[in-house]
């Protein structure tokens, strides 16, 4: 044990008038911090159903992130070649997360070159899945894993992602079950909207590091 | 960063004569009271919520060695490494031994007030370590060799202009007035910092127990780019970010980006567990914690304890009569505002900052805000009485509260001199009533009239209106 570690545990337990906690107290501790037990969850973080799709959307919007709806993901290409046409990027290509999903989709047919890699300076446009999405604030939540890496989140202009409506949960807790489920990833990203900063002169203004756009293909 | 608190009246008077300054802070007081009034409003369970969050913080602190030895656990388990540090110097010598275990030149910093505190980047040049702040304001700041002014809103004591003549000097590019401009050419050049740094450095807003994680909450996501992309993430912070679970962090990530800006969330909540897995094809080879003390151990059991909830949002100094008139730099060291007037005394001392818990009108806003009902006005009280207790502070203010403290002990005494004193006040005033100088408070007078006394005092009206009700 390191001596600043004993320093300051002993500090603390000084503070606290007692030693260290006996087994039993720390079994009882242990035990809660696995329990899952919820804390206090707002109304509008226990929502279902319709209820909660029509929160998500009116959330995210609210935050400006774009929320296109497909009726399925065969949709997607030529969605997204419309995207890269009005925003001038036809010539850019399209930095894909190595999802079966994704990739199965016929780019190339849609005019669409597409780069499976991690993303790195100059990227202009990316597309990821996500775990899900949080109603109570419009939050889209990501977990990095081998064929979703996390700088595809945060360094394009434009982050597009693919939210399935069956994966829209009501409140954070929720997230975190899913999130749970598995391993635990190296990063989870809750992201509400796109990059923002208020630093000059207390404006808030888009586009500061992260994506200037958050677009979300909701289907 | 210098320790300026000594000067705080100096500071205050010179920042109330900066019309700058005043420009800017108008900017605050238009700004977060309000967005956070309709996030309230939009929150009904929010007071709920509070007394919950007040209650596991408080759990928290009482548990605290058997959290922060979880902690430790549960981080190795995920590949990554705690380092304690008792004081700034350990904290900074650790940091620095990480960067020379990589060779590391650059390091980026996403925004941290625990780094201020252990005046991080000094120490990091003097070893020939090139910081870089990738927040924005925090950017600016460092271009201008300045230092924040609040806890959020590092450069609110700027308006536009200076941040042109800063971009314009330090880039050598052409100038810009357009903050989208300006925030544009920020983007672009640090872009080539994130690329290029060895070390990625970020605070922690909180951290998880339960999981061995990290959260930092971020809007511009320059946090997030700093921990991703260089090969070794540093999180440098303070022992009471603790919370239990991932189902706790939720409830103070409901509170603290309403109580700071007012946002429903803020834009990038990110959870770090550990360096790169198995297959990642990004993320830093080695994550490190280190768990900065720096006096809040001594806290725990101390009449300050309460203050080990802080979430530091800002929501105190936001809505702050003191600081909205003076802003951060007047207090002369890291921590602006109610928080910082309690927790400044702490980490440099009573006798540096025996000037901040006496800067307060004791209105009481800061803890009606408080997302952890934190009551600063008392814990403010207690310094003022340590000070009294050390026989510090100016001799008049002693005096005076000594002669004062005799009198209200003796009611007898005091309401005879009080007769005494209101008709000779009374007749001071003349014939318009108010009293322009006043020997002994010049410091009120000298700005506004003092009302004169109606001829009565308080309990001779009172004795009088009782009997007059008798029936």
């Amino acid at each position: 044990m390191s001596t600043a570690k004993q320093q300051i545990l002993g500090r603390i337990r000084s503070g606290l008038k007692r030693g260290p906690l006996n087994e039993q107290q720390q079994a009882i501790l242990s035990q809660k911090l696995t329990s899952r037990s919820r804390t206090i969850q707002p109304a509008r973080a226990k929502v279902t159903g319709q209820t909660a799709l029509d929160d998500f959307k009116a959330m995210a919007i609210e935050v400006a992130t774009e929320i296109v709806e497909l009726a399925s993901l065969e949709q997607l290409p030529q969605t997204m070649n419309q995207l890269m046409k009005d925003s001038n990027l036809t010539q850019q290509p399209l930095v894909l997360a190595n999802e079966p999903d994704l990739v199965a989709l016929p780019w190339a047919h849609a005019g669409i070159t597409t780069d499976i890699r991690v993303s790195t300076k100059g990227d202009s446009v990316s597309l990821t899945n996500s775990l899900c999405g949080v109603a109570e604030t419009g939050t889209l939540v990501l977990r990095s894993s081998p064929d979703s890496p996390t700088t595809l989140n945060l360094f394009p202009d434009i982050h597009c992602a693919v939210l399935h409506k069956d994966k829209i949960v009501a409140g954070y807790e929720d997230a975190w079950d899913w999130v749970r489920d598995g391993d635990l990833p190296r990063t989870v990203n809750f992201i509400t909207g796109p990059s923002r900063s208020a630093d000059l002169e207390q404006t808030l203004r888009m586009g500061a590091h992260g994506p200037k756009r958050l677009v979300i293909f909701l289907v | 960063m210098d320790i300026n608190s000594p000067n705080f009246i100096a500071r205050s008077k010179s920042a109330l004569d900066d019309a700058g300054l005043q420009k800017a802070l108008a900017n605050l007081k238009a700004g977060f009271p309000g967005k956070r009034k309709k996030a309230m409003a939009r929150m009904p369970e929010f007071d709920a919520m509070r007394d919950q969050a007040v209650e596991i913080k408080n759990k928290v602190i009482e548990n605290l060695d058997y959290y922060l030895e979880t902690f430790q656990t549960k981080v190795e388990a995920n590949g990554g490494q705690v380092h304690w540090a008792s004081t700034s110097e350990d904290a900074c010598q650790t940091i620095l031994d990480i960067c020379r275990s990589v060779d590391a030149k650059t390091v980026t910093k996403g925004k941290s007030m625990v780094t201020e505190e252990i005046n991080l980047n000094a120490f990091l040049e003097q070893h020939s370590v090139t910081p870089v702040e990738t927040d924005l304001g925090e950017y600016i700041l460092q271009l201008r060799g300045d230092h924040p002014s609040h806890i959020i809103a590092p450069a609110i004591h700027l308006n536009l202009p200076q941040v042109s003549d800063i971009f314009e000097e330090k880039h050598q590019l052409p100038r810009k007035e357009d903050p989208a401009e300006l925030m544009q050419e920020a983007r672009d050049i640090m872009r080539d910092h994130f690329v290029a740094a060895d070390v990625g450095i970020t605070g922690a807003n909180f951290f998880v127990a339960e999981t061995g994680s990290t959260m930092i909450v971020t809007n511009e996501g320059n946090g997030d780019l700093t921990q991703t992309l260089p090969k070794v993430h540093i999180v440098v912070t303070s022992i009471e970010k603790c919370v239990p679970t991932l189902e706790d962090l939720s409830l103070y990530m409901r509170l603290l980006s309403r109580s700071a800006t007012g946002q429903e969330s803020a834009v990038y909540n990110t959870l770090s567990s550990g360096p790169k897995q198995a297959g990642d094809q990004d993320g830093p080879e080695q994550f490190h914690v280190v768990l900065v003390d720096n006096g809040r151990s001594s806290m725990v059991g101390d009449k300050q304890q309460d203050m080990l909830r802080c979430i530091r949002c800002s929501a105190c100094m936001n809505h702050c009569p003191v600081y909205s008139q003076i802003g951060g730099h007047a207090y002369g060291w890291v921590y602006p505002g109610p928080m910082g007037s309690v927790l400044t005394p702490k980490m440099i001392g009573i006798e540096q900052a025996g000037h901040l818990p006496n800067a307060s009108t004791f209105c009481g806003k800061c803890e009606a805000v408080c997302p952890v009902r934190i009551p600063l006005p008392s814990l403010m009280r207690t310094w003022r009485e340590r000070q009294f207790d050390q026989g510090q502070g100016a001799a008049a203010n002693r005096y005076g509260i000594q002669i004062w403290a005799a009198l209200a002990r003796r009611p007898w005494l005091y309401h005879a001199i009080t007769r005494i004193a209101m008709p000779m006040m009374k007749l001071w005033s003349g014939q318009k009533n108010r009293i322009s100088s006043l020997p002994l408070a010049r410091g009120w007078t000298l700005w506004r009239d003092l009302p004169a006394p109606e001829g009565k005092t308080f309990m001779q009206q009172w004795n009088q209106r009782n009997k007059e009700q008798q029936p």
